[in-house]
């Protein structure tokens, strides 16, 4: 969401691609961007709270979507970037480790080069969730092979 | 002074020389009383070998040259004789056997060192050199085993008749097989041809591993874009949010520029 127009078209397509790359590695979660200006005491962490609960960014959006949405709210106006997750991804990315990843974008925040910053943090969030599915998955395996107990015998 | 002149050897001088040279050996074979072929293939003018042994003896020796062709004799002189053993055992041969193998045990009363031993004939190459003084050691050492000096002689005919049935077989086999035997020599130009390969070897094996890394790359790639599926989790509402409890998670980038200050 850029009402004002605040990234170039250009790079908005651009980033769209590597959104749409994101969601297909993850078809289970979705990344939304706000980009906006905001008064001087408004939180981004805050704004985020409530645009993700309370107002769907599209029309009939599933409440599975929601819970599984990466919201980035990037104020230019305090020049101040937040992230906001749904329950769905909330075990998987700490909030230590999703300050850690968007501080890796400081610099191109600072020049003023968005898009070239929400790279970098998908690429960081991208290669952390990668880590964090293999590690579920093979926890996932070794509970698989570990022997059941026989729960009939024990009766 | 008048210098002696001597006048240089005439052919009659020479073929008179020769024919001294050739008879002089004749006439001492000659002074050696050498009977006809012994049908037992033994000659003991001693009588040291006992009657049963040599029956079993001779039957033996009579066997193998009947069935192997291999005539081997024992002779034993009644005393020393005046021309020395080897020349008299060539002599014996010569005159005795029409074997191509032969094999001849001589030995006299009180003659140091046992018995004397011939072996040849020209069923044996020149090639196999090596293979009739190995069967000539075998005799001798089947004759050291014994103690008495009957069995002695005994002993090295019977080892001399093994050894050369053995070299005979060898002889077959390396006829037979030309390279039954040989001990492989390393070559050179073996070498060569396998640097020459090399370089063949090294292509295909760089081949092999680059199709490796590229299959690896493949399956690497194919990995990578492989979706991601994360298990249903349990959550617990928080702060009322129905999709979402919030996060601390912020940035802020404001440039900070270092101030100057002046007191």
């Amino acid at each position: 969401m850029d009402r004002e127009r605040l990234l170039g078209d250009k790079k908005k397509s651009f980033l769209n691609k590597e959104i749409k790359a994101f969601e297909k590695k993850f078809p289970q979660f979705r990344i939304a961007l706000h980009v906006t200006r905001l008064p001087k005491d408004l939180d981004v962490r805050m704004l985020g709270y409530w645009l993700l609960n309370f107002c769907p960014f599209a029309e009939g959006e599933s409440a599975e979507m929601r819970e599984g949405t990466l919201l980035f709210v990037i104020d230019c106006m305090n020049r101040q970037a937040g992230l906001t997750v749904g329950y769905r991804l909330d075990p998987f990315l700490s909030d230590d480790k999703g300050t850690r990843l968007l501080a890796e974008a400081r610099e191109d925040f600072q020049s003023g080069d968005y898009v070239a910053g929400m790279r970098v943090i998908l690429a960081g969030i991208r290669g952390h969730l990668s880590r964090q599915c293999a590690v579920v998955e093979e926890i996932a395996k070794s509970y698989l092979r570990a022997p059941k107990p026989d729960l009939k015998a024990s009766r | 002074m008048k210098p002696e002149f001597k006048a240089p050897p005439s052919p009659a001088h020479a073929l008179i020389g020769l024919l001294f040279v050739l008879l002089i050996p004749n006439a001492l074979y000659s002074k050696v009383n050498l009977p006809e072929v012994p049908d037992s293939m033994i000659f003991d003018v001693a009588d040291l070998i006992p009657p049963r042994h040599e029956a079993a003896l001779s039957l033996q020796l009579r066997e193998l040259e009947s069935k192997e062709n291999i005539s081997i004799y024992l002779v034993y002189l009644e005393g020393e004789p005046k021309i020395r053993l080897d020349k008299i055992s060539l002599y014996i041969v010569e005159r005795w056997s029409s074997a191509p193998i032969y094999g001849l045990v001589i030995s006299y009363p009180g003659y140091a060192d046992g018995f004397y031993l011939l072996a040849g004939g020209s069923g044996v190459p020149k090639k196999a050199h090596q293979l009739l003084k190995r069967a000539l050691r075998k005799a001798e050492v089947a004759a050291e085993a014994e103690r008495e000096e009957v069995m002695k002689l005994i002993g090295a005919t019977t080892g001399l008749a093994e050894a050369l049935t053995a070299l005979k077989k060898e002889i077959k086999k390396q006829k037979e097989n030309p390279d039954y035997g040989k001990i492989e020599v390393y070559d050179v130009s073996l070498v060569r041809k396998l640097r020459f390969f090399q370089s063949k070897f090294l292509l295909m094996g760089l081949g092999g591993f680059l199709f490796l890394a590229l299959i690896t790359f493949l399956i690497v790639r194919i990995r990578a874009r492989r979706s991601c599926q994360f298990p249903e989790t349990n959550y617990r509402i928080r702060f009322g949010g129905k999709y979402s409890g919030g996060n601390n998670i912020r940035l802020s980038f404001k440039k900070r520029f270092k101030s100057e200050m002046t007191e």
